[in-house]
């Protein structure tokens, strides 16, 4: 099989993160932050080291304010929905995720919060102009995604957040396509609260994700044990136990520690130059075959390593059944993002998404090329 | 001397409290508070062999709230 679709999550994982995932029930296997023998305690410290190493990389304001999750959208739900009050009204950007769509639809419906959506376009001073005019009185939050997980597109993280802030709002960021793929800087860029899956770009294994934030005041998501104050019976104050009721997935925070160092020691500017070149030789290819329509409108945005198209006027998920026949997985359909879609004209077919990898060789993409053509003439059906 | 422990807010607090302090040069340690008041519940203190006033301001600086002090007795 050619793996194709890392931006649903990352395949093969490196051999360190597997390893510390099977090695966690062995070396970490006692609960953290519950008993008081050497083994909770030992356990607790690879947490702890855990929380550190993502604050670092995403220059995050202390250790204290990372607190783990089950993934991103359970790290966007706590964000959204521990954040806003009744009358709140929120921004959010025409790429949106039903990660962040979901609940701030399902607010809005209850009457709790309204929200407005601004058209991201190729031109950077349009977008912004749309964010800046989608603003209310009531808006105190923004919700943007780094990266667009349709289209690629990188949103201009620094100056919505500069926006937001002369505006009184807040900016959240759901960092789901942007974490381990692009440089993401919590202080540079001004992000208040980032979302990450430890899955995709961060090499780590599925089932665990972190919320990372300025000391805002959160509402939980759970209530639950948090192995202190057990006769406090509202959930305790301090973070980041205050957001973790019950015991955390250890081995999902043992192989996102690996999954972290194995892009620290790679280097991700360098994975992104490689990933990029990757994409770039992917587009090449099909912008020569004839019936293939690409989503890659040109402008001044930039773009991440990844790809939507279209052939003739088959429904992509037909597309990406058809590849998948002939050993070439990817995505097709609406991707979780109907927003996207909607917007950029792709509503009645979706698109097929291919998501490349720094491991992706000449050969994968010469067998996805021809595979294509096959299917834009016909030969393959 | 007794042995005192500090009692700061979660784990992950007690943790970067014992990690300062070791950086200041002060022997600190993780542990279970040994003695939780009934209303208080259970919870993490920073053993810290060494303890005096200083350890105290050096916390604070370092954006860490004390709760307490509490005696470890002969939990050690």
């Amino acid at each position: 099989m050619i793996y194709l679709d890392n931006a649903a999550t990352s395949y093969p994982k490196p051999a360190s993160v597997i390893n510390a995932v099977k090695n966690s029930l062995v070396c970490y296997g006692a609960n953290p932050g519950r008993s008081g023998h050497d083994f909770s305690v030992k356990t607790a410290n690879i947490v702890y080291e855990a929380r550190k190493a993502l604050n670092d990389f995403f220059n995050g304001d202390g250790a204290e304010l990372v607190s783990f999750t089950q993934n991103c959208t359970q790290a966007l739900n706590t964000a959204v929905k521990g954040f806003l009050k009744k009358g709140d009204h929120v921004v959010i950007s025409s790429l949106e995720h039903n990660s962040v769509v979901r609940p701030l639809e399902t607010l809005k419906v209850r009457g709790i919060i309204d929200y407005s959506v601004f058209d991201v376009t190729l031109n950077k001073e349009t977008t912004l102009c749309n964010f800046i005019n989608a603003f209310m009185p009531e808006t105190r939050l923004c919700v943007v995604t780094a990266v667009s997980n349709v289209f690629g597109d990188i949103l201009p993280l620094a100056q919505l957040s500069e926006i937001a802030h002369s505006k009184g709002a807040k900016l959240f960021v759901d960092g789901a396509q942007g974490a381990g793929i692009i440089p993401v800087d919590m202080k540079k860029q001004g992000i208040d609260c980032l979302c990450i899956p430890g899955h995709k770009g961060l090499s780590g294994p599925m089932g665990i994700g972190a919320i990372l934030h300025k000391n805002i005041d959160f509402e939980p998501l759970v209530y639950g044990g948090t192995g202190s104050e057990s006769f406090n019976l509202l959930q305790p104050r301090d973070y980041p136990e205050r957001l973790e009721g019950g015991t955390i997935n250890v081995p999902g925070v043992c192989g996102l520690l690996q999954g972290l160092r194995f892009i620290e020691a790679k280097g991700i500017n360098s994975i992104l130059k490689s990933e990029t070149e990757i994409c770039d030789e992917i587009i090449y290819g099909l912008k020569r075959i004839e019936g293939v329509e690409i989503y890659r409108p040109k402008g001044d945005i930039k773009y991440a390593p990844l790809v939507s198209f279209n052939v003739n006027a088959l429904h992509s998920e037909t597309v990406s059944a058809l590849l998948n026949k002939g050993g070439v997985a990817v995505r097709g359909g609406y991707h979780c993002a109907p927003l996207a879609h909607i917007s950029r004209g792709t509503k009645s077919t979706g698109t097929v998404r291919i998501s490349p990898s720094a491991s992706t060789c000449k050969k994968d993409i010469n067998i996805l090329l021809n595979l294509v053509r096959k299917i834009a003439i016909k030969e393959f059906i | 001397m007794s042995k005192k422990g500090i009692k700061v807010g979660s784990l992950t607090y007690a943790m970067k409290g014992r990690d300062i302090l070791y950086k200041n040069g002060y022997k600190a340690y993780l542990t279970r508070n040994p003695h939780p008041f009934e209303d208080e519940g259970c919870g993490y203190v920073i053993y810290v062999s060494n303890i005096d006033k200083k350890c105290f301001e050096v916390l604070k600086r370092n954006g860490i709230t004390v709760k307490g002090v509490v005696d470890m007795g002969d939990a050690l």
